[in-house]
């Protein structure tokens, strides 16, 4: 599904981003894990077409981010690591902009689905202004699930949410992933997520990437390793 | 395409809910309606004081009397193009200074950015809403002013005064859209809201108070007495330093266009509007280039990616 | 007796509190000219200018409103101070300043002497007056109009104009030239005739040529025009000139908008949509 070759990213003298050679195959719920500054939202940025790589290819189902950057817009959906979207407009009217520039056909029909499955229907006519923080990732999420795409990208879904809030993101994606057949590609340093949540990951470090496996085959490659996390860190310091 | 729609519509709706926005439109509107009384009194007054004169000069015995002053019907609407090179531009930055910057302290500038669109599209789309609305508040003001100006005088407008009307309406959404376009480029630009704003102020106060009263310092000035008042008045004239001054304020230029076109020019009062415009085609190339080119800035500087 | 004093003391009192403002109001301002006498020689047509002396003689400051009053019919007057037109004067006390006063008779005037009244009015209502005789000088008088009412011309260009002279006086003036007074960077080409000797009701008509530079920009200009000679000089008459700029300003910046646009598309084709 997403496919990156020599993917590189500078800023002046700063390599951002170094020679990302990952595969994500559809279906996956792909963890991305690094430290603070690791490169993880520039990747996701590249990957969803805001930013330019400086060097290498991108491929999401087969189409080149740069050359055919909106056909790959229409195929992913993306939710940034906060949002507030239009305060004064009410979830629904949100939800009908949004939808009507993703191209969404009887907007209005989806826009009870999308509203249905994440638990707002009853919230549909409020101002997004008067909504929680969870009730906000929700319709954020709902934004990028409008036009069904096939990959969501999603910056640290759970940041700022509440375990009841953290419980209710995790078991949508995975609702979403099962029921629907969506990709997602997620950027979290979460590790007690990515373990309930993600079927492959990726560790970067400093823009480099050190591991991108499937979590069954990481385990399977560091058997002496009693958990996941002693993976994370041992491979992030060097040691494995 | 659709999407350029779609984005103008969500804005011309998005700015009519806007409380700050609408007392401005209402000031505005305001301003307009005064300016017709304005203009009426004032030339009431001026046929009042002839009279006047002329019962003085009956009173000492007099033959000849001055000239009766030219009064023309568009004239009482002069004091429309002062409201419109000043509030109208304020009204135009306050459309557009949180365009790009809003969006992006929102976090909806990234969800529009991953839409199906190009990114000029959003720019597009949001020049047109903001057209939409500057449009209709400035029809508004034209019905608004033709029916109380055919109150107030009593005259209807003939088709050259009603044509000059338009092509001052033309000028006005021009000259407003060239304020806009300057705030969406600072918006895409700067990173803040509120310092996008306050270099729009700067740029409106330079724009029309300091280099039109720097013009002004330049000029040379002759001095007429009038036989009408026994009073001696200036006359100004243009010097190579006011008019180079001048280039760079679009208030003034607009303002010396509006002037022929509302027949505050007695030389040019009573020109078809196509004379006119012939006449002040430097000063329209004067209004829109500035326009022009911050447009095609716009664009490229939606591309980069530091407007994120 | 006591009564008497008592009563006097009352109206000296009375008289003390109520007294100065009336005793300040007399001899407030004192005006005079410096000339030895006020009666000013008027040539028809033409400017006299009169130095009025005004002083303060109050010990408060005072603000006087100026009006030449009861002028003949045809007669202009205007004041200047230290060079700027002026309607008022503020006068510190004991200070003197001079004004000009400039009369400006018509060209045919009814009576050959006359006399009118400058009028100082103060803030606080008091007036003073001065009289201002004139005698008519019928010698030496002369008249100048321009046949044109205004012109049009385009920058880089030259442009000439008649303008008539009549000698409206009783004697014969000679070596008479005109004093051209043009905007920036404008150069008056040539006068021709230079000069002109007009006997008593002749006509003369003085050719002009000027050019306008080809970096003036257009607008509204104004040319300043009087005939003179060492006897008479006519009033002043103001041409309004209007330049139109040539086409290549805007070829110049129709150039600027397309290289703006060109190098937009091009940075689009190197980059692309995005």
């Amino acid at each position: 599904m997403i496919v990156t070759e020599k993917l590189t990213k500078i800023y002046g003298t700063f390599k951002a981003i170094d020679d990302l050679n990952l595969t994500v195959k559809e279906g996956a719920i792909f963890g991305f894990l690094g430290h603070n500054g690791a490169g993880k939202t520039t990747t996701l940025s590249m990957l969803t077409t805001l930013l330019l790589p400086t060097s290498g290819k991108v491929s999401i189902a087969g189409l080149d981010i740069v050359k055919d950057n909106l056909k790959v817009r229409g195929l992913l959906g993306y939710l940034p690591e906060s949002v507030m979207l239009y305060g004064d407009l009410t979830a629904a009217e949100n939800l009908r902009f949004f939808g009507k520039l993703s191209e969404v056909e009887k907007v209005d029909v989806r826009i009870d689905e999308v509203l249905g499955l994440l638990g707002l229907i009853g919230w549909k006519d409020k101002k997004v202004k008067t909504f929680s923080k969870g009730m906000r990732q929700r319709i954020g999420i709902a934004q990028a699930l409008l036009h069904k795409p096939k990959i969501l990208f999603l910056d640290e879904p759970t940041s700022g949410l509440d375990p009841q809030g953290t419980k209710e993101m995790r078991d949508l994606l995975l609702k979403l992933n099962t029921e629907w057949g969506t990709t997602i590609f997620m950027n979290t340093h979460l590790l007690s997520e990515v373990t309930k949540v993600c079927t492959d990951i990726g560790i970067i470090s400093h823009g480099r990437l050190l591991l991108a496996d499937s979590i069954s085959n990481i385990e399977r490659r560091f058997p002496e390793a009693k958990s996941l996390e002693e993976i994370y860190f041992n491979i992030e310091g060097g040691q494995f | 395409m659709k999407q350029v729609f779609i984005i103008a519509t969500k804005e011309f709706k998005a700015a009519f809910k806007d409380k700050v926005f609408l007392v401005i439109t209402a000031l505005f509107l305001l301003l307009s309606i005064i300016s017709v009384y304005i203009g009426s009194s004032t030339r009431n007054a001026e046929m009042k004081a002839y009279q006047d004169i002329v019962e003085i000069l009956e009173s000492q015995g007099a033959t000849n009397f001055p000239l009766s002053p030219e009064i023309f019907p568009l004239a009482i609407l002069q004091n429309i193009i002062k409201y419109v090179s000043i509030i109208g531009a304020v009204l135009a930055v306050f459309l557009g200074f949180d365009a790009f910057s809003g969006e992006r302290e929102n976090g909806t500038l990234k969800l529009l950015l991953v839409r199906p669109l190009y990114r000029d599209q959003l720019v597009t789309g949001k020049l047109l809403g903001a057209g939409l609305v500057i449009g209709v508040l400035l029809a508004i003001t034209l019905i608004f002013n033709t029916l109380l100006f055919s109150l107030v005088s009593g005259i209807l407008p003939n088709l050259n005064e009603l044509s000059r009307l338009m092509v001052f309406i033309i000028m006005a959404f021009i000259y407003m859209m060239i304020f806009y376009i300057a705030t969406l480029f600072v918006s895409i630009k700067t990173g803040d809201r509120a310092f996008g704003f306050l270099t729009m102020m700067v740029v409106w106060i330079l724009v029309s108070f300091v280099i039109p009263q720097l013009a002004d310092s330049q000029r040379s000035f002759a001095y007429a007495l009038n036989a009408t008042n026994q009073t001696v008045t200036q006359i100004p004239s243009d010097t190579v330093i006011s008019k180079g001054i001048e280039i760079f304020s679009p208030a003034v230029q607009f303002q010396n266009v509006g002037k022929d076109l509302l027949q505050g020019v007695s030389e040019t009062a009573t020109m078809n509007v196509f004379e006119i415009l012939s006449r002040q085609a430097l000063s329209l190339l004067y209004i829109l280039v500035p326009g022009v080119i911050l447009l095609f800035a716009s664009y490229r500087a939606v591309q980069k990616e530091d407007v994120l | 007796m006591k009564t008497a004093k008592i009563i006097s003391a009352l109206i000296i009192l009375t008289l003390l509190l109520l007294g100065p403002p009336f005793t300040f109001m007399t001899m407030a301002a004192e005006v005079g000219t410096t000339e030895l006498s006020a009666n000013y020689l008027v040539v028809p047509g033409g400017e006299t200018i009169a130095k009025i002396k005004v002083e303060n003689k109050d010990i408060k400051l005072h603000h006087f409103n100026l009006q030449a009053t009861e002028l003949p019919e045809g007669f202009k007057a205007y004041f200047l101070l230290e060079g700027k037109l002026t309607e008022t004067i503020e006068l510190n006390p004991s200070d003197k300043r001079l004004i000009e006063l400039h009369i400006e008779a018509p060209l045919k005037v009814l009576k050959d002497s006359g006399t009118f009244k400058i009028k100082f009015l103060r803030e606080d209502g008091i007036e003073s007056f001065m009289p201002i005789s004139f005698t008519i000088n019928h010698d030496f008088a002369l008249e100048i109009t321009n046949g044109i009412k205004k012109l049009e011309i385009m920058n880089g260009k030259s442009t000439s104009f008649d303008i008539a002279v009549t000698n409206t006086g009783n004697k014969e003036l000679k070596t008479l030239g005109l004093k051209v007074d043009l905007p920036y960077k404008w150069s008056l080409e040539n006068v021709i005739p230079d000069k002109l000797t007009l006997k008593p009701g002749e006509n003369g008509v003085l050719k002009v040529n000027v050019s306008v530079p080809s970096t003036q920009a257009a607008g509204n200009f104004v040319i300043k025009i009087k005939s003179f000679n060492e006897d008479a000089t006519s009033s002043e008459i103001s041409i309004p000139i209007k330049v139109i700029a040539s086409a290549s300003y805007a070829w110049w910046v129709i150039g600027l908008v397309l290289v703006f646009g060109v190098v937009t598309i091009l940075y689009f084709r190197k980059h692309g949509r995005r």
